[in-house]
């Protein structure tokens, strides 16, 4: 799907807004960069061809647009760009619409801007942005305990990390790329297994026959994501809470570590039915392996990679 | 059948060696005063931690005394043991014991101590669930939960001594001003309670006569019990008055009840567990008094004699075709005539008659206790429990060897064994020298009793009135209808039913009703069921913002920005 020569001129389009974004000395250009990712991002919604994204497509470009508008005026559309909560209601409605290749992105990629800009500029006021953390860390908490479609978990564990995101690059440009950077990984490890084996719901995992050694990766992947030691997902949010609280702001990190052990909790019963219940019937396992890049990323799942990476960062 | 034929021989021939070793170390520590310290010492700057063996002339006697009945429980075992199926079982376990109890008795600080503590506790209920029966597992449960009680107040001890500094308590006896409080005296003092069965743990002694009788001879009337004692006299620089009092107290009841009890018990190793009981409170009584060496002293005497009354007690046993109510003994002297010798030396060893072991020490404690001045009713409770020790000895003996006889026809009732025979008369030759020979060395000079008349023949009074009193009572039949006193002596005052069916019955009612109501009920509630429900519930909440559509989104925005609005102006 992404190899269609129109679907690459979008990637590039996306790459060049991010470009845009971190070289611009202005605001006003880099809110072009904005409009330039929101436009070239519509494609990769509408690749399904199907009702449901023509609808999911409609709603993105226009919460998009109003968000813009209103990073004009104020400082309120980065936090509605990024889908964080208390405007974090548009994310599950695109999320639940689109194949996985999309969602990673809508995930991932489409907050380096808004994230860039925050940064940057810093228009938010102190008391507003603290609002904006504490309720997206709790809101992707909670809410994503009573979620049975794996793309709604997925949304709302981004809306949590979307608040240690923000924590992050408030401290500095540095703590907020690596964040980032580990965040895509190990996220691009979960969604890789999802869409290879086409799951979109918890039922789902149950019916798989995986060799338990697949289920354990499988596992291991998504605890990276929860952050849990020691894999790589650990390294970011250890950094990001020894930050804050040095930096005495223990409300927010107390709130930043419960969250997370739900945001756990949620992968981890997700896992269960699929330990549990699946790889009943011994003879006919997926005896395939997991192809070599896949793997490989996997593997840097689990820490090594991290420490390399905070090293040079 | 063993895996060595020689097996029992090999183990009994190392015992008795190394009992002449530690023996002559012994005479030789007292002798010249000194105590020696092995050390092993590991690690070095930030960690220290010492292994330490410590030989005085105490430890060295009493492990030489625990050696020389052992070394004869052994060789008495050989022919005792010689058709059980699993004899294996059987030797490994009494050289465990012996182990731990050496261990014991070789630690002067309170962690090794614990170890063979412990040690002694676990392998004594190996060796009371030997026989396969309900009886013996019931008796054994006992056994191991009564020590259990003393192990955790050792447990909380050592927590304390870990606050003062240094685990060895010799060094504390010699300093005055340490830092113990009341509570240690009091857990020592509760641990050696448990282990010599005083009066609230008593039930143990007696219904651990389960085991095999060579066991018995071992653990239960010279070893296992005297632990406890053993504990009192190396903290003898930690009980102060107020545990004096209490433990004189207790252990003065212990000697009334078990030679209450005693006096109308019918099963032949009950009677004698009862008598041991019965010295170990006299031993208690001693300690309480401050007599840290005389207590000593009896407690090496005693586990002599005992030793072998249970060991004449055992070849009766199999004499009589292997029942133990004394009903069916009776006219066994003419059968078994050096038995009939070694245990009438054993039982008037044990009443004080004069210039046998037992007179040594017994009588010396209470012409002892008759100079302090502590009341008429624990002197009167002294002479009195000394008179029913003398009852139920005189009881025994007449029972066993006078009356007729009352067992089956079919019995091979004859002593030809040797290697039963000749632990018996070792023994017997060491009860009858170890009185002398052992106050020779550990009193450098008689000690000087000053008292009236009439409290210098007390002893003896009592003693000879009481053997009058029981021969001629055996004469009267109608001593045994005394239904009520029987039931009451009999069910040991009540004491075990208290502290094991009454005490567990109630609280496994109340755990029953913790269990249902709190701890699966409203602490669930309250706890975890309690925050996953609430958490669910503020999931739903967050979700009715959740709807499907593109109005609601804006509509939530504009709200919030409107907000926003309104707090910036």
């Amino acid at each position: 799907m992404w190899l269609s020569p129109a679907l690459f001129l979008m990637l590039i389009s996306i790459l060049t807004s991010v470009c845009l974004v971190v070289s611009s000395p202005s605001l006003f250009i880099s809110w072009v960069g904005l409009e330039l990712n929101t436009l070239a991002f519509m494609p990769f919604l509408l690749s399904k061809k199907s009702k449901l994204a023509s609808e999911a497509s409609i709603k993105y470009f226009l919460t998009q647009t109003l968000a813009s508008i209103l990073i004009l005026v104020g400082g309120l559309g980065l936090s509605i760009k990024l889908g964080a909560a208390p405007f974090h209601s548009w994310v599950l409605s695109v999320a639940e619409a689109s194949g996985w290749l999309s969602i990673f992105t809508l995930l991932t990629i489409q907050k380096v801007n808004p994230l860039l800009i925050l940064w940057m500029f810093c228009p938010l006021s102190m008391e507003f942005f603290y609002g904006v953390v504490l309720s997206s860390l709790v809101v992707g908490g909670l809410t994503g305990l009573t979620q049975t479609s794996i793309r709604s978990m997925l949304t709302f564990s981004s809306i949590n990390h979307v608040g240690w995101l923000m924590t992050a690059i408030s401290f500095g440009l540095g703590v907020g790329v690596y964040y980032f950077l580990i965040y895509l990984a190990t996220l691009l490890c979960s969604i890789i297994i999802f869409h290879m084996f086409n799951v979109s719901h918890v039922n789902q995992l149950s019916l798989l026959n995986f060799k338990p050694s697949n289920q354990l990766l499988m596992f291991f992947a998504l605890l990276s994501l929860g952050g849990l030691p020691p894999f790589l997902g650990f390294l970011p949010k250890w950094m990001v809470l020894q930050l804050t609280i040095s930096y005495s702001m223990l409300l927010v990190a107390g709130v930043m570590v419960s969250m997370s052990l739900l945001v756990l909790f949620f992968y981890l019963r997700l896992m269960f039915s699929s330990f549990i219940m699946g790889g009943l019937s011994f003879t006919t396992f997926i005896k395939a392996p997991l192809p070599l890049p896949i793997f490989f990323i996997l593997l840097f799942a689990m820490s090594g990679g991290g420490l390399a990476l905070a090293y040079f960062l | 059948m063993t895996v060595d034929k020689y097996l029992y021989q090999k183990i009994s021939f190392f015992l008795i060696n190394f009992m002449l070793v530690i023996g002559f170390t012994g005479v030789f520590l007292s002798l010249s005063g000194v105590s020696i310290f092995i050390e092993w010492f590991l690690g070095g700057s930030s960690m220290n931690f010492s292994l330490i063996f410590l030989f005085d002339s105490i430890s060295c006697f009493f492990l030489s005394v625990v050696l020389c009945i052992s070394a004869n429980v052994v060789w008495y075992s050989k022919s005792y043991m010689a058709t059980d199926p699993n004899a294996n079982r059987f030797i490994l376990l009494v050289v465990g014991f012996i182990t731990s109890m050496a261990i014991l008795i070789i630690s002067p600080n309170i962690l090794s101590i614990l170890l063979g503590w412990d040690g002694l506790g676990l392998i004594s209920y190996g060796l009371v669930i030997y026989y396969p029966s309900s009886k013996s597992s019931s008796a054994g449960m006992i056994t191991v939960l009564s020590n259990r009680v003393g192990d955790v107040c050792i447990l909380l001890s050592i927590g304390w001594f870990m606050s003062v500094g240094d685990f060895n308590f010799s060094i504390w006896a010699l300093l005055s001003n340490t830092d113990f409080s009341i509570w240690v005296s009091f857990l020592v003092m509760l641990a050696a309670m448990t282990k010599s069965a005083q009066i609230p743990f008593s039930a143990w002694l007696p219904a651990a006569m389960a085991a095999p009788t060579p066991v018995s001879a071992l653990v239960h009337s010279s070893t296992l019990v005297t632990a406890g004692v053993y504990l009192l006299i190396r903290f003898s620089f930690i009980l102060g008055e107020s545990c004096s009092a209490f433990l004189m107290f207790i252990s003065i009841m212990t000697m009334f009840m078990s030679g209450v009890v005693a006096i109308f018990e019918y099963d032949f190793k009950k009677i004698i567990a009862l008598s041991t009981l019965s010295q170990l409170g006299m031993m208690m009584f001693a300690i309480s008094l401050g007599l840290f060496e005389v207590a000593f002293f009896h407690l090496l005497t005693h586990a002599l004699f005992k030793a072998l009354l249970f060991l004449c007690a055992g070849i009766l046993i199999h004499g009589v075709g292997n029942t133990q109510d004394i009903r069916s003994f009776g006219s066994l002297s003419l059968n078994f005539p050096l038995v009939t010798v070694c245990m009438n030396l054993a039982n008037l060893s044990l009443c004080g008659v004069p210039f046998l072991a037992g007179f040594y020490s017994k009588d010396l404690i209470v012409e002892l206790a008759c100079q302090y001045s502590w009341g008429i009713f624990i002197l009167l409770m002294m002479f009195v429990c000394l008179s029913l020790t003398v009852l139920y000895s005189v009881r025994l003996t007449y029972l066993s060897f006078v009356s007729a006889y009352g067992g089956g026809s079919l019995v091979s009732v004859c002593e030809t064994d040797y290697s039963l025979l000749a632990p018996v008369v070792i023994l017997s030759f060491t009860s009858l020298m170890s009185g002398p020979v052992l106050s020779w060395l550990s009193f450098s000079c008689p000690t000087l009793i000053f008292l009236p008349t009439f409290l210098k023949w007390g002893a003896l009074f009592f003693v000879v009135s009481s053997v009058v009193i029981m021969v001629s009572l055996q004469r009267l039949v109608y001593f045994y209808m005394w239904g009520t006193v029987k039931k009451f002596s009999g069910l040991m005052w009540f004491l075990p039913w208290l502290t094991g069916q009454w005490l567990t019955l109630n609280t496994l009612k109340n755990a029953d009703q913790f269990l249902k109501i709190y701890d699966q009920g409203w602490l669930e509630f309250y706890s975890s069921k309690g925050i996953s429900m609430g958490a669910n519930s503020m999931s739903l909440f967050s979700l009715k913002f959740q709807h499907n559509s593109l109005k609601i989104h804006f509509l939530v925005f504009l709200v919030w920005l409107f907000m926003c609005l309104i707090y910036i102006l």
